[in-house]
């Protein structure tokens, strides 16, 4: 089936890519909202201007939407952003990184049910440790982006997700609460490296900035190497 | 227990979606989990001990055409969990009907008779373009506003679910697996 992909460049939607096209399936464009606000209700939102460069190494077309961000006009947005899709590349179906929101899983069946597109989500219900177990197997190169959890300092920020920094969430998990693969806003990725990955990205000027317990690192220069 | 876990999916990749997450609770739940497909399954594995029939994507309605499947399962006299999907086979094999009803997104349920599933008023996960008029054969258990939400055959050991319990609901599938 042809297939688009809402991406947002982190780890879920890297993996979610994976899956469709180990599934046999052709991912024919991603499909990236870009919201006007900080404080998205649905939408990861750190380092999305870097998707494009992503999308370059994966060798996917892709398509953008920018929304303000309100919590309905943004569903409204990304249904406009899949019918486009359909349009455009004759998607059947899409396919997602969602894992356990309920209001996000909600949001995007109903959307696709009313343009009569299938909806895939391959991580639906899966416990987060998992799926951090699955990026270091199948060898993600993966950086946090954005932090807002206690337990989560500045350090975090730009951090390699290898064995160490995943031990650590698990750790954090247990002793704050906080959902180890960030399923909570407690952080946001950017995927550098995958096994679809053409070329990878090479963060080449960053700065971190954080305040009042959540920060966010600012890439400001990224190539394909 | 053994349970045999069976998928209603057409694509396999919903699999991931809807069976994965049960084989998830059967396994923890202590199970041996024996895989299959409602169109390729033949017979009942020796030592199956409970039957769990999993759900699909809206878009599917392959299933449609496999209820002669489910009255197999059904004639083994196993205890039937049957979700979504599962559950409006369920009731077309038990003399009901299956009625284009849709749904997404959290609905409130409530419980109308006592029963080992489910109990009091909760919200329940819905995820459907099809719902069931039960017939005669099944007894409705609980519903929301609109429509019937778990059943239970009157002769049989097999109930339905229309709602998808594993989400949010776990404990539905649990207590099931300890009947």
């Amino acid at each position: 089936m042809k297939l688009g992909l809402l991406f947002s460049g982190g780890k879920d939607s890297c993996l979610a890519l994976h899956r469709a096209v180990a599934a046999g399936h052709e991912v024919a464009c991603l499909l990236t909202l870009l919201p006007e606000r900080d404080d998205s209700w649905m939408f990861h939102t750190p380092a999305l201007e870097w998707t494009a460069l992503q999308a370059e190494a994966l060798g996917i077309a892709q398509l953008t939407a920018a929304t303000p961000g309100e919590p309905e006009t943004e569903l409204a947005d990304m249904q406009a952003l899949l019918a486009r899709a359909q349009r455009k590349y004759g998607i059947a179906g899409v396919v997602t990184g969602a894992l356990a929101s309920v209001y996000q899983a909600t949001r995007i069946q109903r959307a696709c049910a009313d343009l009569g597109l299938w909806c895939f989500n391959p991580f639906w219900q899966l416990p987060q440790t998992q799926l951090l177990e699955m990026l270091l197997a199948e060898r993600y190169e993966v950086v946090v982006t954005a932090v807002a959890a206690d337990g989560l300092d500045p350090e975090w920020l730009g951090r390699r997700l290898d064995r160490a920094a995943v031990d650590e969430l698990l750790a954090l998990a247990d002793r704050y609460g906080l959902n180890p693969a960030g399923e909570g806003g407690e952080l946001e990725t950017l995927v550098l490296d995958a096994p679809l990955f053409r070329q990878q990205l090479r963060l080449v000027e960053t700065s971190p900035e954080f305040r009042a317990g959540a920060g966010r690192l600012q890439i400001r220069k990224a190539v394909l190497a | 227990m053994t349970v045999l876990l069976v998928s209603t999916c057409a694509e396999p990749l919903s699999e991931a979606e809807f069976v994965a997450p049960l084989e998830r609770i059967a396994c923890d739940a202590g199970a041996t989990v024996e895989s299959s497909r409602l169109g390729t399954l033949n017979s009942v594995p020796e030592g199956v001990s409970h039957i769990l029939l999993a759900g699909t994507a809206l878009q599917d309605d392959k299933y449609l055409k496999e209820i002669g499947a489910v009255e197999r399962l059904l004639e083994t006299g196993l205890p039937l969990l049957a979700v979504c999907s599962g559950m409006q086979l369920l009731a077309a094999a038990s003399g009901g009907e299956i009625i284009a009803q849709r749904k997404i997104g959290m609905v409130a349920v409530e419980t109308l008779a006592e029963n080992p599933l489910c109990a009091g008023r909760f919200e329940a996960f819905a995820l459907h373009r099809h719902a069931v008029e039960p017939g005669a054969r099944l007894e409705v258990l609980a519903r929301s506003k609109a429509c019937a939400q778990v059943v239970r055959h009157r002769e049989l050991p097999a109930w339905g679910v229309l709602f998808h319990p594993e989400v949010r609901n776990e404990q539905l599938v649990r207590s099931f697996l300890a009947l």
